[in-house]
């Protein structure tokens, strides 16, 4: 069990300066899973996605990667299975949408300069939307153009690998984008989810998540609320709980999930679900 | 600009045209002068027939132009490129190494030795006094570099934002305390100080040469391979980390060579201002950002630069002579400006 996942978190806590922004967090991310990483604003989704990506250090508690600890791999090994779409870029110099997305091939043993870098980087290019882009240059594209940019960064980085090997990490990829591209971009994520790849994405439409996500993780306040199939995770009540706000499920014919509607008036879910929360913790 | 430089494959062209440049800024420097040489004679003087010039002309060329040349090319080339790779490091067209308080440091160093030397360091004398004023610039400027990372340095990454306002606050202190030795200083002090300060190629000598270029070379050989580093660092720290890049080892050795160059070039010509900010800036505006073709752009575009100002500091007022720090402020400063107007502020900030 513990070798398909794509990351496990034991016991992982993150302190800064003394205040617990995460308390003790168990979880498994199964391989090849695309996850919703849900939860309020402050809640702690960005830290813990931080985490997965080795960019922050846990306090206590240990986090594996594809059945390795994340602090055993080898950089570039890692580099070459998992990336990150991180959640604002500050690059500001006049490169071109070509040069950054090469960057992504920094860890292979073309550098980004190879003829297969090229093949790779045309392909994801195309995948994202931008073919014809590759010499504009980069300062000149639109926030949700560059947005696109960076996700072809991102996925050039892991491209050629063995899908089912692999893992993206989306900080919010839906930041800056309009509707159309929000959903071209969810789409996106499960075309790759349907290859193998495991993708976690900090999300923070729900309905969003539960049209493109298979399981979900729900934080609120440092704390790991429930996690499981995103259906389950997204019912009234934890819903309420987290985000405070009344919500009801609505099935429309013809669709395989649910919708939510938010309401000002709180409709009579205060049941607790049937699942209990520690049960879908520890799946 | 960029992109039609860079479509055509063109950066390789443009770094032979900037050598050329270098050619000629290094011939007519060799050439014009009090005592002008034909360009048939100073040839002849640099493939090593020295018969064939007149002793005048020899020790002009050997013991005055040579290595005043040699050292403008050096400290030009060092100003561009690590001012190119300061300002990667920073992710900020605005960071160059006079920034971060490598100058300033490198001052206070000269300063002190120079007001020392009087009677702490008398003793210093022969090949240990040639070395002993760059060496102190050099140490001053590394020192200054090392508590800066220290500062700047939090929970093992480096924060830019508190490096550049780390930066600003060691140059006030360090004007302050160079002030504050030159206020204690006599008129003959003084007038070295000044020189110093303001800039100039004309102390150069072999020695002082040769033991500069021992701390400038690890420059020139470590920063080209640092190219691709560089680039994936404009990302950001946390994407670079995420391309698998070992970032602090990287960081530290960026900060190590480039201070050492840096405090080794002051140590030749003094401050001179503008030059590691303007030149990479320039050379951005038509190769584009990519360090493989901006470092080397930088090195001989700043080598041809401070050829060509020293070139006019020496003859536009002949026969006395400018400070060329003077003429690098004078040009750059409003080339900075003009950059800072030309609708580009958004890279600024």
């Amino acid at each position: 069990m513990a070798a398909t996942a794509a990351i496990q978190l034991r016991d992982v806590r993150f302190e800064r300066r003394r205040t617990t922004i995460l308390h003790p967090i168990d979880a498994i991310l199964p391989a090849g899973r695309l996850t919703a990483l849900l939860g309020p604003n402050g809640a702690g989704k960005s830290t813990l996605l931080k985490l997965c990506a080795g960019e922050l250090q846990p306090s206590s508690g240990h986090i594996d990667c594809f059945g390795r600890a994340l602090a055993d791999w080898n950089s570039g090994d890692l580099a070459r299975r998992r990336a990150v779409l991180p959640q604002q870029s500050g690059l500001r110099f006049p490169f071109r949408v070509e040069e950054v997305v090469s960057l992504g091939r920094s860890p292979h043993p073309g550098r980004g300069r190879s003829r297969e870098d090229s093949r790779h980087i045309a392909a994801v290019l195309s995948r994202v939307g931008l073919a014809g882009f590759e010499h504009r240059l980069y300062t000149s594209l639109s926030g949700g153009e560059q947005q696109r940019v960076h996700l072809a960064r991102a996925l050039v980085q892991i491209a050629g690998g063995k899908p089912a090997q692999c893992l993206l990490l989306l900080d919010e990829p839906t930041n800056n984008l309009d509707l159309a591209h929000q959903h071209s971009i969810l789409k996106l994520a499960r075309g790759l989810r349907d290859e193998g790849v495991s993708v976690l994405a900090v999300l923070h439409d729900l309905n969003l998540a539960l049209t493109y996500a298979d399981d979900a993780l729900l934080l609120h306040q440092g704390r790991l609320q429930a996690s499981g199939p995103i259906t389950e995770v997204l019912c009234p009540y934890w819903i309420q709980r987290c985000f405070g706000l009344p919500v009801r499920q609505i099935h429309l014919a013809g669709s395989a999930r649910p919708h939510l509607i938010f309401e000002p008036v709180a409709p009579a879910t205060d049941q607790p679900p049937s699942t209990s929360p520690v049960a879908l913790a520890n799946r | 600009m960029i992109e039609a430089v860079a479509r055509r494959g063109l950066q390789p062209a443009g770094i032979w045209l900037l050598a050329v440049l270098l050619l000629v800024a290094a011939g007519l420097c060799l050439a014009v002068g009090p005592v002008s040489l034909a360009p048939a004679t100073l040839l002849q003087g640099l493939v090593g027939r020295v018969s064939a010039l007149d002793p005048i002309e020899q020790s002009v060329l050997y013991s005055i132009r040579l290595p005043r040349v040699a050292a403008g090319i050096l400290v030009g080339a060092v100003l561009g490129v690590c001012g190119a790779a300061m300002q990667g490091l920073f992710r900020n067209p605005l960071a160059d190494p006079g920034l971060i308080g490598v100058t300033a440091g490198a001052a206070f160093g000269c300063v002190v030795y120079l007001k020392g030397a009087a009677f702490a360091f008398a003793g210093i004398s022969g090949v240990l006094g040639t070395f002993a004023l760059p060496a102190f610039a050099l140490l001053g400027g590394l020192a200054t570099t090392a508590l800066m990372y220290r500062i700047a340095s939090v929970e093992g990454r480096t924060v830019v934002a508190v490096m550049l306002l780390a930066g600003i606050a060691l140059n006030s202190l360090l004007g302050a305390g160079t002030g504050l030795v030159l206020f204690f200083s006599d008129d003959d002090q003084l007038r070295q100080f000044t020189f110093w300060t303001l800039g100039s190629l004309g102390h150069a000598t072999w020695p002082m040469l040769g033991a500069a270029l021992v701390f400038i070379l690890p420059a020139f050989l470590v920063l080209p391979c640092f190219a691709r580093f560089l680039d994936a660092l404009l990302l950001g720290e946390a994407e670079a980390l995420h391309l698998g890049i070992p970032l602090q080892q990287m960081k530290r050795i960026l900060i190590l060579v480039t201070a050492a160059a840096v405090g080794a070039a002051a140590s030749l010509a003094g401050g001179i201002g503008f030059l590691g900010l303007v030149v990479p800036h320039l050379v951005r505006q038509v190769f584009g950002p990519g360090h493989r073709w901006l470092l080397p752009g930088s090195a001989l575009l700043g080598a041809g630069l401070l050829l060509g100002a020293d070139f006019f500091a020496r003859t536009v007022a002949a026969p006395a002579e400018l400070p060329v720090g003077v003429i690098t402020a004078a040009i750059g400063a409003p080339v900075f400006f003009s950059l800072l107007l030309s609708g580009r502020r958004s890279v600024f900030f």
